[in-house]
C-alpha cells in the first residue's frame, strides 16, 4: 500500500477525492471578517504593538474558540461514547463522511483539549474528552516500538496492517505530555518521553524510510518535518520539567534545522537530506522546499530560543522565518504558498492551506511579543486578514482547510482541530501577556 | 588584443561607481520593507529624521559617482567603440568583452535613441558641441531614409546606409521622433519638433487602424499594446515639457487613460501587456495572461513623470501605488533582482532571466518618488536595485554593463550594449540628484511638502 507524507495526506483528505465546492460569501462567521488586526483609523503600515487591535482580536478569538469551535466539535466530531475524534465532517452539510479515527488526530485532539483545560478554561468536560481519547489510542500503541497504524474504525479496529508514519506517535506523545500537565499525572509525561525517544531511535536507523518528494528516494533520510515536531514536543516537555535527554534532542533538532537543512545557496530549508545530514543530489529533492514546514519549523525554533533565552538563536531564526514567510507570499493574490516544488524554476504548488497561514501568525506573534517587531506586526495584520477573508464562512461548521490559489474552490471534508484552535489559544495567551506588559515588548531577548 | 575602451575592471577598481551605494546601502533589502527600509533611510536621512530631508554629503558623493560613470566611463567608450564619427550613427553590435565591433550594422531604433541621448546631453550638460555633432550626424544619416506618409522606417542599414532586410515596426518611428524632438531643442530648429510631432501623430493614426499589425503578436488583430502607449506617452510628456501643443496633450491623456483604466487588470492588479483593439480584455489565451514588468514599470514611471509635468497629485499617487505593486510582484525573492515578466499569471510562471533595462527603469521611478515625496519605500528600493546592478550586471573586463542573463546572471551574453535605458537612467538620475542637492536635500515642492 502506498504511504503518504503529511503533504500527501492533506491533499488526499481535503482537496482531492472528497469534493471541492465553490466559494460562498466572504463574510463573517466563526471569526467575523470585519474583526481584522488593524484598528480602522490606523494607517496601513503598523509600527508599534498598540497599532494592532489586540483586545478586540482576543475577544474574537475567544468567541471563535469557545462559542463556535468547541460546541461544533462536541456536536459533530467527538465520540463521547467510545472516545476519540472523527474528523471527516462535511463542514457544509455538517454530516460525518465516515467514522474513522487516526492516531494523528487522537494525539492532536488530546493536546487541544488538555491545552484548553490547562490554559483557557478548567472545564472538566474538556479533560474528560482528552482522557477518553487517551484511553482509546493508548490501547492501540504498538508494543514493539514501531509506529502507530495510521487509521482505525470507530471501535478501534485497525484499517490496515501497514505501519504509519512517525507523526502518529509524536502527536500522541504531544497529547500525553499536555494531558500529564492537566491531570498532574507524571506517568503520562514519562510515557510521552518514552514514545518520543523510541520514535527517534527508529528514525535514526539507516533503514528508516519515508516517502519524501524525490526522483529516487534513499533510505534513512533526514526530514525537516520530523525535526519540526520533535522540537515542538521537546520544547513543550522542557517547559514542564528539565530533562537532559529531551534537552539534547531539542539541541540536535535545532542543529539539524539551522545548520543542515538550511540550504546555503538559496537560503531556504530543504525538506529532505541524506542520513548524515549532507545535501541530497537528487534533482527533485535538492530543489524541493516545503515552505509551510519551513515557516512552522522556524516558529518552533523561535519558541525554543525563548525558552532557552538564546538571543543569537532567536535572531537567526527570526531572520530565516521572515525570509521564508516573505518568499512564500503570493504577491498577486495574497496568502502564502506552502510548497516550492523547484527553487530553480520557481515552480510553486499554487493551492493555499490554512494551517500555514496560522503557523505564520504564531511565529509573527512571537516576534511581536518579544521584540515588537515592525515586520511581524504587518505580517500578522495581513495574514490575519487573509484568513478571515478566505477561509471563514458563516454557514460552515468549521473553518475551511485549504483551497485553490484564489480560494474560489476549497476543500469541504475536514474538521480541523489542531492548527486552528492552537493558533487561537496561543494567540489569546500571548495577547494576555502583551496587554499585561502594557503592550511593550517582553525584553527577554534584548 | 585587449579592449580599446575602459574596462569594467578598471572602472570598478578605480572609480568604484557602485562602490558608494555598496557602502551607503550595505545589506539593505527593500523586500523586507518594514525593517530594511529603515537601514537605507537612516543613512540617507539626516538626524532630523524627517522624510523630506535627505542626507546631503551622501547625495553629493552619489552625484559624483553618477557623473564619473557617465562621463568617465560610458561616454568615452561610446566615443571609441560605438559612434561612427565619419558617416554618422551608432553601431551597437559589439562584443562587450573584447571591446570590438561584431558588425557595423546600424538600426533605426538605435539612431533615434542615440539622437535623443546626445541631444539630451547637449541640452542638460553644458551645451558641448561635440554631443550636438554626434546627434546631428546620426540625424542626417537616418533622415535620408524617411519613409513615405504613415510608413515605418527601414529597420536596419549597413554602415554606409544601405538598407538591410528586416521587419519594420512602429518603434523605429517613435524613437526617431523622440530623438528629433530633443534635437530640435538642442539645435533650436523648430522644424525637427514639427517633424517629430508629425511622426508621433502618424504612429497613433496607424496604431488606431483596424488592420494594424504588431510584429511581435501577429495572431491578434490590431492589438492594443502597453509599450505603444508607453513610448507615445514618453514622447508626449517630453514634447509638452518643451512646447505646449493641444494635439499632443490629448494624446498624452489618452495614453494615461489607456494604461491606468484599460490595461489595468482589476483581478490581478497589474497592467495587462495586451488588449483587444477596443481596449477590452483579450479572450482567454496566452497573451491575455501575460504581464511585462519591463514595460509596466517603465510605463508607470512615465506616468509619474507626466503627473509631475501636470502637477497632478492624484495621478502621481495612483501611478505610485501601481509602480510599487509591480516592483514588489516582479521581485525575485529567492535570488534578488527582478523578473522581466509573468508569462502566465494564473499559473504563476515567471520568465526567470534578468534584464538590465528593467532594473534601470526601477531606479528612475524610485528616484522620482524620492525626489518628489521623499518616499521611504522608494529610497530602500533604489538602494537595493542599485546594489543589485553593481553586483550582477557590472562584470569585470566588460566594457559596458551586460544587458541580460539568466536568473543569477551567471550565464549572460557577451554581445550587444545598451544605448538607451542605462544611459537614460544615468542622465535622468544625475539631474534628479542635482535638483535634490540644489534644494539642500529637500523633496520637491511640486505637490507641496505637506
Amino acid at each position: 500500500m502506498k504511504r503518504y507524507s503529511r503533504r500527501d495526506f492533506f491533499k488526499k483528505n481535503s482537496m482531492a477525492g472528497i469534493g471541492i465546492i465553490g466559494a460562498a460569501s466572504v463574510l463573517s462567521t466563526m471569526i467575523p471578517a470585519d474583526v481584522l488586526a488593524y484598528i480602522p483609523e490606523k494607517p496601513d503600515h503598523l509600527t508599534k504593538i498598540s497599532d494592532l487591535n489586540l483586545k478586540n482580536l482576543q475577544k474574537t478569538y475567544k468567541e471563535a474558540l469557545l462559542d463556535k469551535f468547541i460546541p461544533n466539535m462536541d456536536k459533530y466530531v467527538i465520540d463521547h461514547e467510545l472516545g476519540g475524534f472523527m474528523c471527516s465532517v462535511d463542514i457544509l452539510t455538517k454530516k460525518l463522511v465516515n467514522t474513522n479515527k487516526r492516531a494523528w488526530f487522537e494525539g492532536r485532539g488530546m493536546w487541544t483539549y488538555s491545552f484548553l483545560y490547562n490554559n483557557i478554561d478548567k472545564n472538566p468536560k474538556y479533560l474528560e474528552i482528552a482522557r477518553k481519547s487517551k484511553d482509546f489510542i493508548l490501547k492501540l500503541l504498538p508494543s514493539d516500538g514501531s509506529y502507530y497504524i495510521s487509521g482505525f474504525t470507530k471501535e478501534g479496529k485497525p484499517l490496515s496492517n501497514v505501519e504509519g508514519d512517525i507523526y502518529g506517535n509524536l502527536f500522541v506523545a504531544e497529547g500525553l505530555a499536555e494531558f500529564a500537565k492537566a491531570t498532574d499525572q507524571i506517568k503520562y509525561l514519562d510515557l510521552a518521553k518514552e514514545i518520543i525517544l523510541k520514535a527517534v531511535n527508529r528514525y535514526d536507523r539507516p533503514e528508516f524510510t519515508y516517502p519524501y518528494k524525490a526522483q529516487e528516494r534513499i533510505k534513512g533520510p533526514r526530514i525537516l518535518g520530523h525535526w519540526m515536531i520533535l522540537l515542538s514536543l521537546s520544547t513543550q516537555m522542557l517547559r514542564q520539567r528539565p530533562d537532559k535527554d529531551i534537552s539534547q534532542l531539542a539541541d540536535r533538532c535545532v542543529d539539524a534545522i539551522m545548520n543542515h537543512h538550511l540550504n546555503p545557496e538559496y537560503k531556504l530549508l530543504n525538506e529532505a537530506l541524506a542520513h548524515d545530514l549532507s545535501p541530497l543530489s537528487d534533482p527533485i529533492a535538492s530543489q524541493f522546499g516545503d515552505i509551510g514546514h519551513g515557516c512552522e519549523t522556524l516558529a518552533f525554533v523561535l519558541n525554543y530560543a525563548v525558552l532557552t533565552r538564546n538571543k543569537d538563536l532567536f535572531d537567526k531564526a527570526a531572520k530565516e522565518f521572515k525570509r521564508h514567510v516573505d518568499v512564500a507570499w503570493d504577491d498577486v493574490y495574497g496568502g502564502h504558498f506552502h510548497v516550492l516544488e523547484n527553487v530553480s524554476t520557481n515552480t510553486w504548488t499554487l493551492n493555499k492551506v490554512r494551517w500555514l497561514q496560522e503557523e505564520i501568525l504564531i511565529g509573527a506573534m512571537i516576534l511581536i511579543e518579544h521584540r515588537g517587531d515592525e515586520w511581524a506586526l504587518n505580517c500578522y495584520a495581513k495574514t490575519e486578514a487573509f484568513i478571515r477573508q478566505k477561509y471563514v464562512r458563516p454557514e460552515y461548521a468549521f473553518i475551511i482547510d485549504s483551497g485553490d490559489r484564489k480560494m474560489e474552490k476549497h476543500s469541504q471534508v475536514r474538521a480541523e482541530h489542531y492548527h486552528f484552535p492552537r493558533q487561537l489559544m496561543v494567540g489569546i495567551l500571548a495577547i494576555d501577556r502583551i496587554i499585561e506588559r502594557g503592550e511593550k515588548p517582553s525584553g527577554l531577548l534584548g | 588584443m585587449k579592449s580599446t575602451g575602459f574596462s569594467r575592471r578598471d572602472f570598478l577598481h578605480s572609480n568604484s561607481f557602485y562602490g558608494l551605494l555598496g557602502t551607503i546601502f550595505l545589506n539593505s533589502s527593500f523586500s523586507n520593507k518594514f525593517d530594511s527600509s529603515k537601514v537605507a533611510v537612516d543613512v540617507l536621512l539626516n538626524q532630523k529624521n524627517k522624510a523630506e530631508f535627505i542626507d546631503l554629503p551622501a547625495l553629493l558623493e552619489l552625484r559624483d559617482k553618477y557623473h564619473s560613470e557617465l562621463f568617465g566611463n560610458f561616454l568615452p567608450n561610446m566615443d571609441k567603440l560605438i559612434i561612427d564619427h565619419e558617416l554618422g550613427g551608432f553601431m551597437c553590435d559589439i562584443d562587450n568583452k573584447k571591446g570590438k565591433l561584431l558588425s557595423t550594422k546600424k538600426r533605426a531604433w538605435f539612431e533615434g535613441r542615440g539622437i535623443w541621448l546626445y541631444s539630451f546631453l547637449y541640452n542638460h550638460f553644458g551645451n558641448d558641441p561635440g554631443y550636438l555633432e554626434i546627434a546631428t550626424k546620426s540625424k542626417n544619416f537616418i533622415l535620408k531614409h524617411l519613409p513615405p506618409e504613415e510608413g515605418f522606417w527601414i529597420s536596419s542599414f549597413t554602415k554606409e546606409g544601405y538598407p538591410l532586410p528586416g521587419e519594420r515596426d512602429i518603434f523605429s518611428n517613435l524613437y526617431i521622433a523622440e530623438g528629433l524632438a530633443e534635437y530640435s531643442k538642442a539645435s533650436g530648429e523648430i522644424d525637427y519638433f514639427n517633424l517629430a510631432k508629425k511622426l508621433l501623430l502618424q504612429c497613433a493614426t496607424v496604431y488606431d487602424k483596424e488592420d494594424y499589425e504588431y510584429a511581435s503578436e501577429k495572431s491578434i488583430k490590431a492589438p492594443r499594446v502597453l509599450n505603444h502607449w508607453m513610448i507615445m506617452l514618453s514622447n508626449s510628456t517630453q514634447m509638452l515639457n518643451y512646447k505646449q501643443d493641444n494635439e499632443i496633450e490629448l494624446l498624452a491623456q489618452r495614453c494615461v487613460d489607456a494604461i491606468l483604466n484599460n490595461h489595468f487588470n482589476p483581478d490581478w492588479q497589474l497592467l495587462d501587456m495586451m488588449l483587444s483593439h477596443d481596449l477590452t480584455r483579450l479572450p482567454d489565451s496566452e497573451s491575455a495572461q501575460k504581464v511585462s514588468f519591463g514595460l509596466g514599470v517603465q510605463a508607470l514611471w512615465m506616468i509619474l513623470s507626466e503627473a509631475v509635468r501636470k502637477k497632478d497629485l492624484i495621478l502621481f499617487d495612483k501611478a505610485k501605488k501601481l509602480f510599487k505593486r509591480h516592483i514588489e510582484v516582479a521581485k525575485d525573492k529567492v535570488y534578488g533582482g527582478y523578473f522581466w515578466s509573468i508569462e502566465n499569471v494564473s499559473l504563476n510562471t515567471f520568465k526567470l532571466g534578468k534584464v538590465l533595462s528593467l532594473h534601470d527603469e526601477i531606479l528612475i521611478g524610485s528616484l522620482l518618488l524620492v525626489e518628489h515625496q521623499a518616499d521611504q519605500w522608494a529610497l530602500a528600493c533604489f538602494s537595493e536595485t542599485y546594489n543589485y546592478i553593481k553586483n550582477n550586471f557590472m562584470k569585470m573586463d566588460y566594457v559596458f554593463p551586460v544587458e541580460n542573463g539568466d536568473r543569477n546572471i551567471v550565464n549572460f551574453s557577451d554581445k550587444g550594449m545598451g544605448i538607451y535605458h542605462h544611459p537614460r537612467q544615468l542622465v535622468l538620475n544625475l539631474l534628479a540628484l542635482e535638483r535634490i542637492i540644489d534644494r539642500n536635500g529637500e523633496s520637491s515642492n511640486v505637490f507641496g511638502r505637506g
